[in-house]
């Protein structure tokens, strides 16, 4: 199967659950070039709360991460409580980062910094910290307003490099041969009606630990670009080239594992 | 209450006027764009989680001297300011009892006293 795309779903949840129940009945519970598309992500309805609780509570129980704490490495809520910016692109890095710092899998603050070949902050021609995410934003809010009321709306350059982030450091990632950071690539694309959409690039993806709290953490990054720059959310699609659903995790053994699927209709 | 140690006495006051200070800004104001309404991806899962935490641990830091790891607020998530007290005042005491007395060892209750 070149590529394993799945149907539409309308929230994280619901295409996480669609993705569990592929992968379920995969030869060896994995597959190549998964994707999906989640159509409007900035809703958290009832069943994903539901469904959420119910992870968390596995996750509890196998000494793994809840989906908050996930979600918090791609996009830490708590800096936006206040709809202030400044406390994402400079608060995270200053109060939280400096404590919370792991070699592995803190995504935004790749999104929010660029590191040298020895590991210190890059710093712009202008002499404040390069930051990915800002410059990504701001130029898509410019876009936004220059755009408005006119027909060159349709002709935003969609393809426009600055509207990529790549997570990947070929410096500080180049001597993993297992671990380092799943979540490879992020695209925006602004589309015909002016929403905005993201597609998540992961070079690998861990269907039963990590991708539900990823898939908050992304549709959170989308909704915070999409109001930072002036633009609806559109919507969220997951590339994954290799995806796997574990059979047992952390102190989760196979028949724990079994039984949390069981319980969730899986 | 407090607990007299080699270098001091546990200053509990001062730690849960810290987190009811971080309280305060942590849940003030209006919430993100998109929150506060019924099925917003943007409202938080909880009041204070794990950054949410990690502040509040900068803030009993920098009002006691306190230095609780911030491994302990890993997976921590709280919906009201009397669950978190109750979890982070053990913290501190354990942690105090280590960092000001460091011959001490900590209860085991406060061992378990994760946040």
């Amino acid at each position: 199967m070149p590529i394993a795309a799945l149907e539409d779903t309308p929230s994280v949840s619901a295409a996480w659950l669609q993705a569990i129940r592929f992968l379920k009945v995969q030869p060896r519970r994995k597959c190549y070039n998964l994707a999906y598309v989640v159509t409007n992500p900035a809703t958290m309805t009832t069943d994903d709360e539901a469904t959420i609780r119910s992870f968390d509570l596995f996750a509890k129980g196998a000494g793994r991460h809840p989906v908050t704490t996930i979600a918090n490495t791609i996009f830490p809520i708590s800096c936006y409580r206040n709809r202030d910016a400044s406390r994402v692109y400079d608060g995270y890095v200053s109060d939280i980062y400096p404590r919370v710092k792991t070699a592995w899998g803190n995504y935004i603050e790749r999104m929010l910094r660029r590191r040298d070949v020895r590991g210190e902050v890059m710093v712009g021609a202008n002499g404040t910290p390069v930051n990915p995410l800002k410059s990504l934003t701001e130029k898509l809010k410019r876009r936004m307003e220059g755009s408005t009321g006119t027909t060159t709306h349709y002709e935003l350059p969609v393809s426009d490099e600055v509207f990529e982030i790549s997570t990947y450091d070929p410096v500080r990632d180049a001597r993993y041969h297992r671990g380092g950071p799943c979540l490879s690539h992020l695209s925006f694309k602004l589309d015909a009606a002016g929403s905005l959409r993201l597609t998540a690039f992961y070079r690998s993806h861990f269907y039963l630990e990590r991708a539900l709290g990823n898939l908050v953490g992304l549709a959170r990054l989308q909704g915070f670009v999409g109001n930072e720059a002036g633009c609806a959310v559109g919507p969220l699609t997951l590339i994954a080239s290799e995806a796997c659903l574990e059979s047992s995790l952390g102190t989760a053994k196979a028949v724990d594992v079994r039984a949390f699927l069981t319980s969730l209709g899986l | 209450m407090a607990e007299e140690g080699a270098e001091g006495i546990f200053p509990e006051a001062e730690v849960v006027a810290a987190i009811e200070h971080c309280w305060e800004i942590e849940t003030a104001g209006p919430p993100a764009e998109g929150s506060g309404k019924p099925g917003s991806i943007m409202n938080p899962l909880v009041e204070i989680d794990s950054h949410g935490v990690v502040r509040c641990l900068a803030a009993i830091d920098k009002a006691t001297g306190i230095d609780i790891p911030e491994t302990e607020a890993k997976d921590a998530g709280y919906d009201n300011l009397e669950d978190l007290i109750a979890n982070l005042v053990p913290l501190a005491r354990k942690y105090f009892k280590k960092q000001k007395v460091p011959n001490a060892k900590p209860k085991s209750n406060d061992a378990d006293s994760g946040a």
